[in-house]
């Protein structure tokens, strides 16, 4: 009050002394025209910002919880009841304690030891999380600045030579449920599959989220971080205390895989296994229900490892957008992804497998005849057999899937007769052209020199048993430790002792189901989102730093039915795995019993149609089919639940297909 | 603060004078063109006085707080350009970074078993009102939920009174992983230092385990719902399996202590009542057990707590949300609603006093009086640990009318018809009787009465057989006994005991605000931490009868030197002393293979000796 009164003051003065005179002094004062100065108006500003900005959040906080749903039923009808409300009026109860196996990238890692520049980050996530760290502003250290990106690339990287962690930093996968539930604010991952679990009566005494480092190899987990025995040890307890229910697995992504190597691990002796005996899986796992399983590996590995480019070299793309910002590294982002990402052994095991017999040669591959139109016309229909297959491949234009890689468009559609290729593997690696600005940017390449690059340009064309071969040449210590933990061959005789050791274990086609007939297993995917197949890749000139090689993005195909795209040839599937590497092992190679799978354990398909969230409110789809959106598909959490609360395979109905799996997996000729 | 008054004055002051001057020149134009219109243009001036006269409130509201905020901002810009380590604030080096020097590497997998309170509570299935909470903390991080819907949180913390399980249609779990018991909310470390130090010795998530358990429910309970030792069980098997087959060190803390007193004899005993790992598991699995600051005796505390929810450790509810006692928010009747909740935590009852009369001793004689040598003539009483009205603790025994502190436990259920309250009973009955089923407070004659296999006799180590191997705690001054006065009960609201706390000693500082004080850790007294460790265990007693040797290390208290110090290095206060730096070096080269007798063995400051001595327990 005191304020205002004094402010009244000088005002009064003025008004009561109107003579003229008087003011000519006056006017030598300083001449100062605005009102409000500068500040003030900023200051202002700010406040009336601020003040409208806790009112809104006031309010937001104040509003029942339950009104964001209104809003959402008011505009879209009533939404369906999820799964878990739905089941427990059926009367489901929790019954099979239910282990999470979680993939590649999805999974959180921690800090526990690192340099000077991670100081204050100690237990907090490196990966996952908000990605807080990535962008946060640089620190003085030492008088040094450096910068903080640089610092997370450095401590996010694994040694080069032993695949372990360098020295001085320890990274570590976060335990527990919250290590997966969600990647990022928002982007669940298991969450919702963990909240509906919850409703039927689950809690976290018989769930078990089974996190690992998912940037070491398989083995090396067990190593390191004796994450098989923990998980072993895990499981044998949920049973015990479950009374003596046996477990239903849910790896999705890469865990499957990790699934199986761990499947193989336990029942091998010790020291190389886990020593449970050859009868544990049959003791303690009821099914296995692989979400989006690469049980055949992903063309887009290579793609990854070969150029750092997968349109997705992880989600940390979508997901931090800043990242690949070149400012943000000083240039050369994607060098630093990619040195990083070569230093992670696990990208690996998702290397295509079984070679061209799987994956088609430069002629042939089982999915040709795929046009993309076609199955939105079949949705309907439950079963996948065409009448009218035989047209609509005469019609297509023949795509050749079997070439992953090929340099020009137009090599990627002659036919194979025409294609000159010289072989690279006898190539000499040139001279190092990297010249000395781009040292600490190491990659590879560098090595190679220009004539290497150009002998691997110059196969035009690779299969996929022909990727093994270039990426040996081109990436030759990332190889030479990858060949020493994992195998993508196609075994011909499963009974060669070499077979237990294991490299083999994580490759379906390199091992035996365990012997347990009770088991079943689930093969469930998303479908109806064009995945990537095969690449057209164009080679830049060398000069500078680039990678050079790059994928081609002008190669486009004329017409709608095409499946090439911004250089990128692609197949149905779940956005990063195709339907064969997903489908493949349970329509053929498991189905009933063969040489891969001797007590005929029970396989089942159950694909998710994707369909695109109808509005924003709803959130990630409760029918999408997208490789991780899939965790939120209602179709696919209630047959999760059927199975955990103790149905099984018959009782969800058996197979449910609306691919061609089963015609493109009839074209694969594999000694069964 | 007076800079920022004088700035604001300045700027109020300023514009107001321009705006005038800004008038008299347009005035002067006025004048200049128009010299008549003089009496005209009064009526015109005075309507353009009106603009500036609009910095109204709100206007410089506003402004006073868009200035907070970017000074605030600024500050914090200014705090963040800091350098890390300025040398005036060079904090003293962390314990695990010297010992890491030393050469200390991880070699003993460590599991930390806490105690009451600190461990983190989550929802997994409630009613309509918690909607959204989902997996959320109830129980622990920043107690939000408190304010937002105070009596859906107290509905879901509660247990069934009749079971002292889970009420239908809750579930409440505890928090599992490092995360449970780490920082009990923000800023408030429990375990987080000590899991700090031990990392820089080489210890992560492999070789770390945080028993997390449902602390509200009792020990024998925690395995019947969430199977919380059959788990632990496992848990250090997997640990000592992949650990290279090295032995467990156990850190224990407040109530956990005696969670894992029962967590030892259940895993010995056989199936069901039992965990069936055979008579030789602890020795197998176990290299030492370093309690901190525990309560192998039961606590005064807890008394107070059981009798009126007025003691005064509902400090740690009125600490944490300091609004939640005050009547509006529950509509009234605050402290029975806590006092309603907490009584359905059957833990609690596991920290009351055991032993009787002959450890805490009896109406005229306790082991504490000897060593207050200078207040023998105040002859304070602290055997009586419920007098009722100043008078009687002070009065000699002959003079009151005979009543133990356990009659007076029993007698006060009968003031109790409180049957026209309402909802707001609180039957004592009811509680004692759960008790009765699970906790045990005497003293064993014969051990080998096959009564002792009983499961609620696990967790008194005056009724078991098994000893401990060190012991670890500290010294402040603690409650041990309370002076109560009868309320007059005739409004439903009151509890019909309250602690009188215009009880105030005169001349020693022993008596305060109604509550006794002995030497402790805030929450436990000396006698209850250290007994067992000086004497009880102490050889080849029939309590012990495979001699482990037990140890006690003392640690002084120091209040922190400076804020910069936050919970201070050399703390000793019972939750606080998770942060002292000598307690951290123990633990850190016990944990590296170290064993007592390395460490120095006892480490004594206080008399517990001497009060040991005094207590007359046949050994």
């Amino acid at each position: 009050m005191s304020l205002l009164r004094r402010r009244k003051v000088p005002e009064k003065e003025t008004t009561t002394v109107p003579d003229p005179e008087e003011k000519k002094p006056e006017t030598c004062k300083p001449v100062k025209q605005s009102k409000w100065s500068c500040v003030d108006n900023c200051c202002w500003l700010i406040g009336c910002i601020c003040v409208v900005w806790w009112g809104l959040l006031f309010s937001y906080n104040m509003m029942p919880s339950s009104f964001p749903q209104y809003v959402t039923e008011a505009i879209t009808g009533p939404m369906p009841d999820p799964p878990g409300v739905k089941l427990k009026k059926e009367g489901l109860q929790a019954k099979h304690p239910v282990v999470f196996v979680p993939g590649i990238v999805t999974g959180g890692l921690e800090l526990w030891e690192g340099h000077n520049c991670a100081d204050g980050l100690f237990r907090k996530r490196l990966w996952g999380g908000t990605f807080g760290e990535v962008y946060k502003r640089t620190k003085a250290i030492n008088g040094m600045r450096s910068s903080r990106p640089l610092c997370w690339v450095e401590h996010m990287s694994l040694d080069n030579e032993t695949g372990l962690d360098p020295p001085g930093v320890r990274v570590r996968p976060v335990t527990g449920l919250v290590a997966a539930d969600y990647f990022a604010p928002g982007y669940f991952v298991w969450a919702v599959l963990i909240a509906n679990l919850a409703r039927i009566g689950y809690e976290e005494k018989n769930m078990y989220m089974a996190a690992y480092d998912w940037r070491l190899s398989f083995q090396n987990t067990e190593v390191r971080d004796q994450t098989l025995s923990r998980i072993k040890s895990n499981i044998e307890l949920l049973v015990a205390t479950n009374g003596g229910n046996k477990a239903v697995i849910i790896p999705h992504s890469m865990g499957v895989l990790y699934f199986l190597h761990f499947m193989k691990w336990v029942e091998a002796p010790a020291p190389m296994g886990g020593g449970g005996g050859p009868d544990w899986c049959a003791k303690h796992i009821k099914a296995v229900m692989n979400i989006g399983g690469p049980f055949l590996g992903v063309p887009k590995a290579v793609s990854g490892l070969f150029s750092a480019e997968a349109k997705d070299i992880a989600v940390a793309r979508a997901m931090a957008p800043g990242v690949l910002d070149k400012d943000l590294f000083r240039i050369q982002t994607l060098q630093h992804i990619m040195k990083m990402t070569r230093t992670w052994d696990s990208t690996m095991s998702m290397i295509p497998k079984g070679g061209d017999t799987i994956w088609g040669d430069l002629d042939w591959a089982p999915e040709e005849g795929y046009v993309p139109s076609k199955r939105k016309k079949s949705n309907n229909t439950e079963n996948s057999v065409h009448t009218e297959d035989g047209n609509v491949e005469s019609e297509a234009k023949h795509v050749h899937y079997g070439r992953i890689i090929s340099f020009g468009k137009d090599i990627a559609e002659t036919d194979s007769s025409k294609i000159q290729r010289i072989d690279f593997r006898d190539a000499v690696k040139g001279n190092n052209v990297a010249n000395n600005t781009c040292r600490d940017v190491w990659t590879e390449y560098h090595d190679m020199g220009i004539s290497g690059i150009t002998a691997v340009a110059e196969y035009k064309a690779y299969t996929a048993g022909d990727i093994l071969d270039l990426l040996h040449y081109v990436a030759p210590k990332l190889m030479q430790r990858g060949s020493a933990h994992f195998s993508y061959g196609l075994a011909d005789d499963l009974d060669d002792p070499k077979y237990a050791h294991y490299k083999y274990w994580s490759n379906p086609l390199e091992t035996r189901l365990p012997n347990a007939p009770d088991m079943e297993i689930f093969s469930m995917y998303g479908i109806g989102i064009p995945t990537e197949r095969a690449y057209v890749y164009k080679q830049i000139p060398a000069a500078d730093c680039y990678i050079p090689f790059q994928i081609d993005t002008s190669a486009a195909a004329e017409g709608e039915d095409m499946c090439l795209k911004d250089g990128v040839f692609t197949v149905d599937g779940d956005e990063t795995v195709p339907v064969l590497s997903a489908g493949f092992m349970s329509a053929k190679g498991w189905r009933g019993k063969t040489r891969f799978n001797p007590s005929g354990i029970k396989t089942y398909i159950r694909e998710c149609d994707h369909a695109p969230p109808a509005n924003l409110l709803e959130g990630c789809g409760t029918q999408s089919g997208a490789h991780v959106d899939i965790m939120g598909n209602f179709a696919l959490i209630e047959d999760v639940m059927r199975v955990a609360a103790g149905a099984t395979g018959e009782d969800l109905g058996g197979d449910r297909v609306y691919s061609d799996i089963f015609k493109w997996s009839e074209k694969i000729k594999l000694r069964l | 603060m007076s800079s920022v008054l004088r700035f604001r004055k300045l700027c109020f002051l300023e514009p107001t004078k321009y705006s005038a001057y800004d008038e008299k020149t347009k005035d002067q134009k006025n004048y200049e063109n128009v010299n008549t219109a003089l009496l005209e243009n009064k009526p015109k001036q005075k309507h353009q006085k009106k603009p500036p006269k609009e910095w109204r409130c709100i206007d410089s509201c506003c402004w006073m707080v868009g200035y907070l905020c970017t000074t605030w901002w600024l500050l914090l810009f200014l705090y963040h350009c800091l350098p890390a380590n300025l040398p005036g604030l060079q904090v003293p080096e962390p314990p695990g970074t010297r010992l890491s020097r030393q050469g200390l590497t991880a070699l003993h997998p460590v599991v930390m078993v806490p105690g009451i309170v600190t461990g983190g509570l989550e929802l997994w299935e409630g009613r309509a009102c918690s909607e959204g909470l989902f997996r959320q903390r109830l129980w622990g991080g920043s107690f939000t939920e408190i304010f937002k819907r105070p009596m859906c949180w107290l509905e879901h913390l509660s247990l069934d009174n009749e079971t002292g399980l889970d009420p239908p249609g809750i579930r409440v779990r505890a928090v599992p992983g490092l995360v449970a018991a780490d920082y009990f909310a923000p800023g408030y470390f429990v375990w987080a230092i000590l899991i700090e130090n031990l990392a820089r010795i080489g210890y992560e998530g492999k070789n770390m385990y945080m028993a997390a358990y449902d602390w509200r429910l009792s020990f024998q309970n925690t395995e019947v719902r969430d199977q919380a030792l059959s788990r632990l069980k496992s848990k250090i098997e997997l640990m000592y399996v992949t650990n290279g087959y090295t032995k467990v060190v156990v850190v224990p803390h407040s109530m956990g202590v005696i969670y894992f007193l029962h967590f030892m004899k259940w895993v010995e005993a056989p199936p069901p009542m039992g965990g069936g790992g055979g008579p030789g598991w602890c020795a197998k699995h176990i290299k030492s057990i370093m309690n901190i600051g525990p309560a192998f005796l039961g606590v005064p505390k807890a008394v107070g707590n059981v009798l009126s929810a007025e003691c005064k450790d509902v400090a740690f509810i009125r600490a944490m949300a300091p609004g939640l006692l005050d009547s509006e928010i529950f509509g009234l009747q605050a402290l029975e609603h806590v006092m309603r909740v907490s009584r359905t935590w059957d833990s609690i009852i596991s920290l009351l006093p055991k032993g009787g009369d002959t450890i805490w001793g009896d109406l005229d004689w306790s082991p504490k009086k000897i060593i207050r040598g200078f207040q023998v003539q105040e002859s304070t009483k602290y055997g009586r640990i419920v007098s009722f009205g100043k008078a009687a603790s002070e009065l000699h025994s002959s003079e009151i009318s005979g009543l133990g502190s356990q009659v007076y436990l029993h007698n006060a259920t009968s003031p109790q018809s409180l049957a026209s309250c309402g909802k707001v009973w609180t039957e004592y009955d009811e509680m004692m009787r759960r008790a009765e089923a699970h906790f045990s407070h005497g003293i064993a004659d014969n051990l080998d009465d096959p009564i002792y296999n009983h499961y609620k006799y696990w967790s008194n180590p005056l009724e078991t057989k098994h000893g401990d191997l060190q012991s670890i705690w500290s010294r402040i001054p603690t409650e041990r006994s309370y002076v109560y006065k009868v309320s007059s009960s005739g409004r439903c609201k009151n509890i019909p005991l309250q602690i009188d706390s215009s009880a105030d000693g005169s001349r020693n500082g022993c008596l305060k605000g109604g509550v006794y004080f002995v030497d402790g850790d805030e929450s436990v007294p000396v006698l209850s931490a250290g007994f067992m460790c000086a004497k009880g265990w102490r050889g080849k007693t029939r309590f012990n009868p495979s001699g482990i040797a037990t140890y006690v290390r003392e640690y002084k208290h120091k209040a922190p030197a400076n804020l910069l110090e936050g919970r201070g290095l050399q703390s000793g206060a019972h939750v606080d002393i998770m942060g002292n730096i000598a307690l951290i070096e123990d633990v850190l080269r016990v944990a590296a293979g170290a064993s007592g007798v390395e460490l120095g063995g006892d480490r004594i400051y206080s008399d517990i000796m001497k009060m040991s001595e005094k207590i007359n327990v046949r050994l």
